[in-house]
């Protein structure tokens, strides 16, 4: 079985993993609020045996190359995340790292609409900001990309307004940077 | 329409183009064959309309209109320490949903370059890029330009980042380039120094130019963590102070403030702990900063992450926001949240708790709530096909505030149960439900209620996935009821490099009071994917290959010699380094040295070939015994760490069995085993015991193409005795 990473002409199929969009990160494991070093590879670093990727926010081994992520799963993740907006579970659709989760999260909990229902209808401005590879971290000992996108999404709100008893669209297009979940599956795996 | 028809043909000559002139035309466009070349182009056209009530014609008037994307992807390797990412994504953009402008616009350009084997380290980043700096100072996404140097300084054990960059914050280039773009600006620089076991330390600074009623400004700040062990507890102190000076006053009368921060986090077994403590003046403003102006925040954490996965964590959080106004609103929450992993449970039970009570009152009494928050969520697979899953919610708002003085009461339920199908060659699921909700204002209550249903589908290319969910609403007198349709469909067909999608959405509202409207969309669209290596012919510039096998002194990476590549020439890259000349053993050239200097048994070097192309190169290093006595042991464990610090983790690993008598019998009944790989471009490098015909124990180390399965006991130069 060959597990060549995301290099020239390696065909391989993802699958984007929308259940673990986020998980619960206990406390004392937030990201560190200032930039972190993404060390360029050299001749010592490799000879130290070193990892030359640090990427600490996301958590794996460096690619040498972005892979694509297929624009569907980029509108598909950002389904996942919308419907759960308003929902008891929407502390779920928000990153650990996400600056003042908690708050948003609550306040979101607190004064949706309960018929409120959030759609995405279009994406554009598609970006991969980086990337990185846990290897065996996925479903079935498969390799586990993890993705961090920029986009600009177009949504739009819909819910009952019950103080002036009127039925509410409220669309909005806003920029958005999603973290994604993939798992690796190449040619000649089971 | 003819604008999208030429736009659309402008782009897909534009992708496709290029590489039909490139196969045609291969001395024009030769130094494209170095650059690995991919991306898409999609098409999208989309039909919507409704009827009856306007409000509940939700996707807009009767209307048909599209757009299409380029994305276009370069990657060149000069080598392992030199490389070049380019990336574009362009759109003709017609459509009324998508983005908020029309017409061509260039909305990413990427252009990334790096450099490592040259003594100062650098990486150029040319149009977008994330600009951040810190929570505090910047954090935004920039277009313009970044410049990083690595430099290292006599103390080699501190790690030095030094970046100067300036950017607009614009969503497309055609913005970028008009009098718009100078809209928001941001211009600076940061100096990061990393010391393992020590910590990090930043300095950095950023000149922020906005129009409009936001002030100019420069933001400087000091940013450090720090790590360290105490009476037995890992802890992490994290802090940050900021200064910003701004060109005028702001809101609050101020034009210049302090931002503080200090966070410390802690782990000792199971335990998580943390506190965290902000506070911000009135007069700290930076414009691409993440914060909320003019607050104070803290907040203590406590929590608990069990064996098997279970987790549970308290909060308390106090905040005070716009503390210069009179409309200082402060809010304190405590809050419990929960998971239990349903393979954690005695009872198969997977959950889910989220509990908080938060408290929010203002100086001016105009708001004063305590809200109390509970939600709970319980999966349980009930037998092989179907899994469950229910849903509580329950909620109370006590208000007395001036402007709102009803308390509001909620409790819903959601329960869905999932079943596994698989249907003339496709599989998928399929997933009724029902939700149920009552809410109650004061003395009005609307009930919701509404079953759901959601179908998800795939094989041979297809995906088909469906959702309906409707929703019923009750009302006491004065409201309005209503009922509600909602209707989702995609589809996609995946053949090739190509791809067909269709959405479909359809709502409708039929209110008790006023007229029914419903509203409908479908799109379909086509993406088509292209993916081109880049050239590699011997003595290209591969990924893995092109560097000097010897870049490290004591070790030969086996890497620098891609198959295919001219037998001659490797040999000469061996014998120009000055090492052993290679002597012809049968199908296979060998040069006996000490190729890893650390190890002190026999070495051969071996490249084995047909036709003078390079197939296999390889080392075979001898054990100190050979009969997987505790010296052998030992030797194989040192060579394995040397390909590990050079290579890092091996995609495949596959340890089985202990060193001991009879290892070479063992090997070939596959009781003992050792292979690891670590991929490439250009082939597979793998390490290893092979297990050999001749009864032979020794290391093995390949580059090839492939390799055979890592099950298969023999592999290796079976060739060479």
């Amino acid at each position: 079985m060959r597990r060549a990473i995301a290099r020239n002409g390696t065909k391989f199929a993802l699958a984007l993993m929308a259940a673990i969009l986020v998980g619960l990160v206990a406390a004392g494991s937030d990201g560190r609020g200032f930039r972190q070093a993404q060390r360029i590879p050299t001749p010592e670093l490799l000879s130290e045996g070193r990892d030359a990727s640090s990427f600490k926010g996301l958590g794996g081994l460096a690619l040498d190359q972005p892979i694509p992520i297929p624009r569907p799963d980029v509108k598909a993740a950002l389904e996942t995340i919308f419907n759960r907006w308003g929902k008891g579970d929407t502390r779920l659709a928000l990153n650990a790292n996400f600056v003042n989760r908690d708050r948003l999260a609550d306040l979101i909990r607190d004064l949706a609409p309960r018929d409120a229902r959030l759609r995405v209808l279009e994406v554009a401005n598609i970006e991969v900001l980086d990337q990185a590879i846990q290897p065996g971290k996925g479903p079935n000992g498969r390799d586990l990309l993890i993705s961090r996108v920029a986009t600009t999404a177009t949504t739009q709100l819909t819910f009952t307004d019950r103080v002036n008893n009127r039925f509410q669209t409220l669309s909005g297009t806003n920029d958005y940077v999603i973290q994604m979940f993939h798992a690796i599956r190449r040619e000649g795996d089971q | 329409m003819k604008r999208r028809v030429l736009a659309a043909a402008f782009l897909g000559a534009a992708s496709t183009g290029l590489f039909d002139a490139r196969a045609e035309e291969p001395d024009m466009l030769d130094f494209l064959a170095d650059w690995s070349l991919g991306g898409s182009l999609h098409l999208s056209g989309e039909r919507r309309g409704g009827g009856g009530d306007p409000a509940g014609q939700i996707f807009g008037p009767e209307a048909t209109d599209g757009f299409a994307e380029l994305d276009l992807r370069a990657n060149r390797a000069f080598s392992r320490f030199h490389t070049w990412d380019i990336s574009l994504f362009a759109s003709f953009d017609d459509s009324e949903t998508r983005g908020v402008k029309d017409g061509f616009l260039l909305e990413r350009f990427r252009a990334v370059g790096q450099r490592g084997d040259v003594d100062t380290p650098w990486r150029l980043e040319f149009g977008d890029y994330f600009g951040f700096l810190s929570e505090r100072s910047l954090q935004s996404p920039l277009k313009g330009g970044r410049i990083e140097l690595q430099p290292e300084f006599g103390d080699s054990e501190t790690f030095h980042s030094v970046q100067l960059f300036g950017g607009n914050v614009v969503r497309d280039y055609n913005d970028f380039f008009a009098k718009e773009g100078d809209d928001e600006a941001h211009f600076g620089g940061s100096w990061l120094m990393e010391r393992q076991g020590l910590g990090a330390l930043l300095f950095s600074g950023v000149y922020s130019a906005v129009e409009g009623p936001v002030a100019d400004g420069a933001t400087f700040s000091l940013a450090g963590e720090t790590g360290f062990e105490l009476a037995g507890q890992s802890l992490t102190f994290e802090s940050e102070i900021a200064w910003f000076d701004g060109d005028a006053e702001n809101a609050t009368g101020k034009d210049d403030g302090l931002a503080l921060m200090a966070a410390l986090a802690g782990q000792s077994d199971g335990w998580r702990y943390s506190g965290r403590f902000e506070d911000y003046s009135a007069g700290f403003a930076p414009p691409g900063s993440a914060i909320i102006q003019d607050q104070r925040f803290y907040e203590g954490r406590f929590g608990y992450l069990f064996d098997d996965g279970a987790q549970v964590e308290g909060r308390y959080q106090h905040q005070e926001v716009q503390r210069a106004l009179a409309t200082e609103l402060a809010t304190e929450t405590f809050g419990v949240f929960a998971t239990l992993p349903a393979s954690a449970s005695t009872y198969g039970t997977g959950l889910t708790l989220d509990i908080f009570r938060r408290d929010e009152t203002s100086r001016d009494g105009a708001t004063d709530r305590i809200s109390h928050n509970a939600f709970l969520n319980a999966t349980r697979a009930l037998d092989e096909a179907w899994t469950a899953t229910l849903g509580l919610e329950a909620a109370l708002t006590e208000n007395a505030g001036v402007l709102v003085t009803e308390d509001v009461q909620f409790a819903g339920v959601e329960f869905d149960a999932t079943r596994a199908i698989a249907l003339a060659g496709f599989q998928g699921s399929f997933t009724p439900g029902f939700r149920l909700q009552v809410e109650e204002t004061g003395n009005d209550s609307v009930y919701g209620y509404g079953p759901q249903l959601g179908v998800f589908l795939a094989g041979g290319g297809h995906g088909l996935s469906a959702r309906v969910d409707l929703l019923f609403q009750d009302t006491d007198a004065g409201l309005i009821d209503a009922a509600e349709a909602s209707l989702g469909l995609t589809y996609d067909y995946t053949f090739g490099q190509n791809r067909i999608g269709v959405e479909a959405d359809y709502f409708s509202r039929d209110p008790e009071v006023g007229r029914f409207g419903d509203g409908y969309r479908v799109l379909v669209s086509f993406t088509h994917s292209f993916d081109r290596p880049a050239r590699t012919q011997p003595g290209g510039a591969g990924f893995a290959g092109g560097g000097d096998p010897f870049v490290q002194t004591g070790f030969v990476d086996l890497t620098a010699f891609q198959p295919g590549m001219a037998l001659a020439d490797a040999q000469a890259e061996i014998e120009t380094a000055g090492r052993s000349a290679l002597f012809r053993f049968g199908p296979a050239l060998v040069g006996e040295d000490r190729w890893l200097r650390e190890i002190d048994t026999r070495q051969r070097l071996a490249l084995v070939g047909g036709l003078g192309r390079l197939e296999r190169a390889g080392l075979i290093v001898d054990l100190p015994a050979g009969n997987g006595g505790a010296a052998d042991a030992r030797a194989f464990e040192r060579i394995k760490e040397l390909f590990l610090k050079t290579y890092g983790p091996p995609s495949v690993a596959i340890e089985t069995g202990d060193f001991g008598p009879d290892i070479a019998g063992r090997s070939r009944d596959g009781s003992f085993r050792r292979v690891y790989e670590w991929p490439g471009a250009n082939g597979v490098l793998r390490l290893g015991i092979p297990a050999r015909l001749d009864g032979a124990v020794r290391v093995e180390a390949i580059h090839a193409r492939t390799q055979p399965p890592p099950g298969q006991a023999t592999w290796g130069f079976q060739e060479i005795r």
